[in-house]
């Protein structure tokens, strides 16, 4: 946390009642603009941003209530990318759910597919083979460092650094490429299934990501030379949407968000599942819950995530990667043309889907962006009786307001970028 | 003390933010230039979906609608029917496959029974009109036929190759010979 520190210091002799005290740049300005308001007499303003602005990252309207360039309220209206996912679900077998959940959040589907699946197996009381276990560990870790890349670059993108969006695309894209040999697609991956995952890791899969985390620390350095000091970055960073750890708890905040704060709450460390307590690895928290330390966050855990790949790699077992309980898995295709019985089995499968036992289940999973969880009703049929998708991008939104209360417009960009929001899960 | 100071009227964090990037002037290029220069395509890509043949040129689909009732998207329609030759055999009188649905999930892939379907590399998805991008079975079949080995590589790297028996009809569930066709 040293560098957070770092930051350039002034002494100032006085400035609106601030005496002889060590100040940041941000806080200066903020003491500054406090002296404003209370002499320039302002109009209530309000102001559409979005939701056709390039930094909402989606289709967000907020309404600003300003007073001169200071936010006094914002208010985000949510529903534009509204595709009515959880009630086409009713409507679908579980399997067929899956591919519905990649365009949920659709910068890091592998993490949907995940939790989705894992939701339907609680359900089913399913046991995952143990290389599948490992796979889906280190395709989901993949999956976040492709998201915090992609968020690295965009927020940056926001402030105005160009260089940092190219630099961090091309590791996504090596990434990326990887998830094309994995599963055929790059972004709509489809991958994960219940009881295990589509497809085998092949060695040279294996072989290009052990090449990608070994030479993945340079390139977070080269981020970091671009902007961890990189005084633009600090002002636009620092002090600015401040959240404390209890607001955020009440706010229902999870991920990067919450942690920022310093709030230690990661589902992967507490609630481990897949192979995440086989390895070894730590959550980096924050301090002051403003922006910079969740962008510092969300830095440490590209490099969590990198390790835990390597980790999942060396002790990757061998075996099956998909259950063999073909009461839930689809039977081999050998078996379907030249067994009558199996061929049955599988259409019904295909038909009907599987059963899963009446009742309902909740089931949190850690995604790059905060807790998704899926609560399902099942009457015992083939398909969800109701499915209702904690989002986290959503839930994030719920503190909108108090995190932009007081900041300037100008401000507002970073804000977004700061939740890591992805309007196809907010809502979805 | 004295050092921060300097760092900061000398700007040197921005100094070496632009050494960085002056830097990549010269490293070696990535970007593909797209239409002149082609990135080779895994063996599971998901691109668009062609039907396939037997090794005797004769349509593998059987109208089982299985493909349909998977469909996530609802994207195909199957009307089946009793062959006009071969009386105890089915065929798919009418199928389309509107690819302005599709999601390129593949699970029309896996749900059928005879390895009929295959996704192939063609991932082009343009056309002027919103009927050129509405398959008929027959256009499908074309795009297998370009496809070639393409979609048996697609089927091997998904694990649906184990039944093939390399491509041959026998051994199946003993369908009654077929002689028409090709
Ligand atoms: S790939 Fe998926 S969406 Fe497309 S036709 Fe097949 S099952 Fe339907
Ligand atoms: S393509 Fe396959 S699944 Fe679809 S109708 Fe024909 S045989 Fe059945």
């Amino acid at each position: 946390m040293e560098s957070v520190e770092k930051e350039e210091v002034r002494t100032n002799p006085g400035v609106q009642g601030l005496e002889r005290r060590e100040i940041t740049l941000s806080t200066l300005r903020q003491a500054v603009l406090n002296g404003l308001d209370s002499t320039i007499k302002t109009d209530q303003f309000l102001l559409n941003m979005g939701p056709q602005h390039p930094s909402t990252h989606g289709v967000l309207r907020v309404l600003l209530d300003l007073d001169g360039e200071r936010i006094k309220k914002a208010v985000p209206d949510l529903g534009y990318l509204h595709r009515g996912t959880e009630k086409i679900a009713e409507y679908r077998t579980y399997n067929q759910i899956i591919p519905l959940t990649d365009r949920l959040d659709y910068v890091s589907a592998m993490a949907n597919n995940y939790a989705f699946v894992r939701a339907v197996e609680k359900l089913l009381q399913l046991k995952v083979p143990e290389r599948g276990e490992f796979i889906r560990t280190i395709v989901a870790e993949m999956q976040r460092i492709v998201n915090h890349l992609f968020w690295l670059g965009t927020q940056a993108l926001d402030i105005g650094a160009m260089s940092v969006f190219f630099y961090t695309f091309r590791e996504r894209e090596v990434l990326l490429d990887l998830f094309e040999k994995i599963c055929g697609a790059r972004l709509t991956t489809n991958y994960y299934r219940v009881g295990g995952v589509e497809g085998d890791l092949d060695q040279d899969v294996i072989d290009a990501l052990y090449k990608f985390v070994d030479s993945f620390e340079p390139h977070i350095l080269e981020y970091n030379t671009l902007l961890e000091h990189n005084r633009i970055w600090l002002a636009r960073t620092k002090n600015i949407a401040v959240i404390t750890g209890e607001d955020a708890i009440n706010f229902g905040l999870s991920g990067p968000t919450l942690r920022g704060s310093g709030v230690d709450y990661d589902l992967r460390k507490y609630e481990p599942y897949g192979a995440y307590d086989l390895v070894d690895w730590s959550v980096p928290l924050g301090k002051n819950g403003d922006i910079y330390d969740r962008y510092w966050i969300r830095i440490q855990e590209l490099r969590q995530s990198a390790s835990i790949i390597r980790q999942c790699l060396d002790k990757l077992p061998s075996g099956p990667f998909m259950t063999d309980d073909h009461k839930v898995s689809f039977p081999p295709k050998g078996r379907v043309m030249h067994n009558m019985e199996t061929l049955i089995h599988h259409f019904l499968l295909v038909v009907e889907g599987f059963k899963t036992p009446s009742g309902d289940t909740y089931c949190g999973t850690e995604t790059p962006k905060g807790e998704l969880g899926f609560y399902i009703v099942s009457d015992g049929s083939g398909k969800p009786y109701r499915m209702r998708i904690r989002a986290p991008s959503f839930v994030n939104m719920g503190a909108f307001n108090h995190m932009a209360r007081g900041y300037m417009i100008a401000d507002i960009v970073t804000i977004f970028g700061t939740y890591d929001i992805v309007m196809g899960e907010c809502d979805r | 003390m004295l050092k921060k100071f300097l760092q900061t009227i000398l700007f040197s964090e921005l100094g070496q933010g632009l050494k960085l990037t002056f830097r990549h002037m010269f490293m070696k290029k990535i970007t593909v230039q797209y239409p002149k220069e082609k990135l080779t395509l895994a063996d599971g890509y998901r691109g668009f979906i062609a039907h396939r043949r037997y090794e005797n040129g004769v349509e593998r689909c059987v109208g089982c609608d299985l493909c349909e009732a998977i469909c996530p998207a609802k994207a195909i329609r199957v009307v089946s029917d009793i062959h006009p030759e071969v009386p105890d055999r089915r065929y798919a009188k009418e199928y389309t496959l509107d690819f302005t649905r599709c999601i390129f999930c593949g699970f029309c892939v896996v749900a059928c029974p005879v390895n009929a379907l295959s996704m192939t590399k063609e991932f082009a998805h343009s056309s002027f009109t919103r009927n050129g991008l509405i398959y008929s079975k027959e256009q499908m079949l074309a795009l297998g036929d370009r496809a070639g080995d393409e979609s048996d590589a697609y089927l091997k790297v998904k694990n649906m190759w184990d039944a093939e028996d390399s491509g041959k009809e026998e051994g199946r569930y003993h369908f009654p010979p077929i002689t028409m066709g090709g």
